[in-house]
């Protein structure tokens, strides 16, 4: 493995006395695109500034570039940049903004010229340079700050929802531009999101927060299948979240849903205290009653309610065994789908999640 | 009415002709309420700003009183520097009752406040992230502050106008440490109270209409100031 630019250990932030970040342990490798996603009031903002020194800690261990977080702020923290939410510009024009970092770090002007043309050049927005920062477009505005954190070449990058309040295509433009500026200066990332496709667009490694702390942590994929709470599954847009009750007897253990008129053999261990059954869209068969199916199936019968088109996969809702469930079918098979319609359907129960 | 008139063309005449006793009053009171703002902006802003960004623990307290400063009457910010300055007070071994340094150290009492506060308002209405993104970018503290002074400069700018406005327009403060004396601590409020006083409503209302003149003046240049830099920010 890489050396570690962030190693964090034990670290507890307190606001007002109060316990607002809590990371038992948390390593990120050099060269590391890593995404923290989570629900409002997760700490992931929480967790940027404290890695940024920008908030104290008071218990724990953290080393920025393997060195202490606790002494050398100022040129730990010149190793890094910070993209927030907000633009945050000053008064006064692109080129100025821009030039920011490097003029507090007193660098010459023939140097700070250059790297702001090449730097908004990577981001195309050199035409922008003479424009006043307060009145560019939000698009422009994210480009800008973009170029602005990384014209000071940081070895670690944090960005703080950057393009939250951007159009989807700007998003993924911006992304795509990103990636490419940090894979080109071998930077180390940190992305907080709120929006899984960018994180899954972004980067292979996801950690999820909850109340101030590190509940998951993972491929993308695993957390969009497989969410630590029911929280974490609405964030990643679980198709069914269901309410359940889970009930251990001589022949197994079940899945009680519908208020107990659904059940669902589950030959697995079960958590404990889990109160919410995961049921992802994608895991569900259109069958022919009159076919033979794996004993293993869970098979239901139920009626179409919407049929929401989509480009490759369609959403279709059904109500089945007294619950409203989303299926995600392709487009062949959902597409000929009339309201009010019968449906025979499966799915494999070693998919389901328990929360 | 006329009266009124006749006080404004006086006072025309007086500057016209530079009248020396009207100009002597006219630089002692520019020199005095403009040194008393120049301190009470070096106390002023570093206190508006070190309240707008640390949170603590009776910060509410200290607020109200600053608040509350802000509309202190001057007649008690002279008693109170009377009773400092006087030859027993405690500062009395300075001798400095009745001189222009006394009327400054008053202004400056009751100017401070005033800039304190709405250098806070000022630094507070900035967004409060832009001092995290100033220090993420690799600025000092200090850098910081000053970061953050420039940012809030048209709400500094007015926090200075109006803590020279209010002292360059006391009376009580100044009369009563300054004691009026005639070339050496008169200022044109004070001198206007007298030539109420003697019944000369004329010269009055001419030293009135100076007062306001030159409050006038200075005010102008600082807004003229503002509005260059808003339209520089524009």
């Amino acid at each position: 493995m890489k050396a570690a630019v962030i190693d964090m250990a034990g670290v507890k932030v307190y606001r007002e006395e109060k316990l607002v970040l809590d990371v038992p342990a948390l390593q990120i490798a050099s060269g590391e695109l890593i995404s923290v996603i989570g629900p409002n009031g997760a700490g992931k903002s929480t967790l940027l500034q404290t890695i940024n020194l920008l908030l104290p800690y008071r218990e724990g261990r953290l080393r920025l570039f393997g060195e202490n977080g606790q002494e050398n702020l100022l040129a730990l923290r010149r190793r890094c940049a910070m993209v927030f939410q907000e633009p945050l510009f000053l008064n006064g024009t692109v080129f100025a903004n821009v030039a920011l970092p490097l003029r507090l770090r007193n660098l010459p002007g023939a140097v700070i010229t250059e790297r702001i043309m090449t730097v908004l050049d990577m981001f195309h927005c050199s035409h922008l340079v003479n424009r006043q920062a307060l009145r560019l477009s939000g698009g422009e505005a994210k480009r800008v700050c973009l170029a602005r954190a990384v014209v000071c070449e940081p070895e670690l990058l944090l960005l703080d929802e950057p393009f939250a309040a951007l159009d989807p295509a700007t998003r993924k433009n911006l992304l795509v531009e990103l990636r490419q500026a940090a894979e080109a200066r071998a930077m180390t990332v940190v992305f907080v999101s709120h929006n899984l496709n960018d994180v899954l667009q972004f980067t292979e490694r996801v950690i999820v927060m909850e109340k101030g702390t590190i509940v998951q942590e993972g491929h993308p994929g695993k957390v969009i299948r497989r969410p630590a709470s029911r929280a974490i599954a609405e964030l990643a847009g679980m198709d069914n979240i269901l309410p359940c009750k889970l009930e251990k007897t001589v022949d197994g253990n079940q899945i009680l849903l519908g208020q107990g008129r659904s059940t669902i053999n589950y030959p697995f261990e079960m958590p404990d205290g889990a109160q919410h059954c995961c049921l992802p869209g994608d895991i569900f068969e259109i069958d022919d009653p009159d076919q033979l199916k794996d004993a293993d199936q869970v098979r239901w019968t139920g009626m179409v309610r919407q049929v929401i088109p989509g480009i490759g996969v369609f959403q279709v809702v059904v109500e089945a065994e007294g619950l409203i469930l989303n299926l995600r079918l392709a487009r062949e098979q959902a597409a000929h789908l009339v309201i009010g319609q019968v449906l025979h359907f499966s799915f494999n129960p070693a998919e389901s999640h328990l929360i | 009415m006329e009266s009124i008139w006749q006080g404004f063309l006086e006072a025309l005449r007086l500057l016209a002709i530079g009248d020396p006793e009207v100009v002597q009053v006219v630089l002692l009171s520019l020199q005095v309420s403009g040194t008393a703002t120049a301190i009470s902006v070096v106390i002023g802003v570093p206190l508006g700003l070190w309240l707008a960004l640390h949170d603590f623990r009776g910060k509410p307290v200290l607020l109200s009183f600053v608040n509350f400063g802000m509309g202190l009457p001057p007649v008690v910010v002279g008693l109170f520097v009377s009773l400092l300055l006087w030859r027993y007070g405690p500062l009395g071994m300075f001798g400095l009752m009745y001189t222009p340094v006394a009327i400054v150290v008053a202004q400056a009492v009751i100017a401070s406040p005033i800039i304190a506060g709405l250098s806070f308002a000022a630094i507070g209405s900035l967004e409060p992230k832009l001092r995290l993104q100033f220090l993420s970018l690799g600025a000092t503290g200090l850098q910081t502050n000053w970061l953050l002074i420039k940012e809030a400069r048209l709400g500094l700018m007015a926090a200075v106008m109006a803590g020279f406005g209010g002292v360059v327009s006391e009376v009580g403060a100044s009369m009563m440490v300054g004691g009026n004396i005639r070339g050496e601590t008169r200022v044109l409020t004070t001198a206007t109270v007298m030539e109420v006083g003697r019944g000369n409503y004329e010269l009055a209302l001419a030293l009135s209409f100076v007062l306001l003149m030159v409050a006038y003046s200075v005010v102008a240049v600082l807004t003229y100031s503002q509005n260059s830099r808003r339209q520089d920010a524009a």
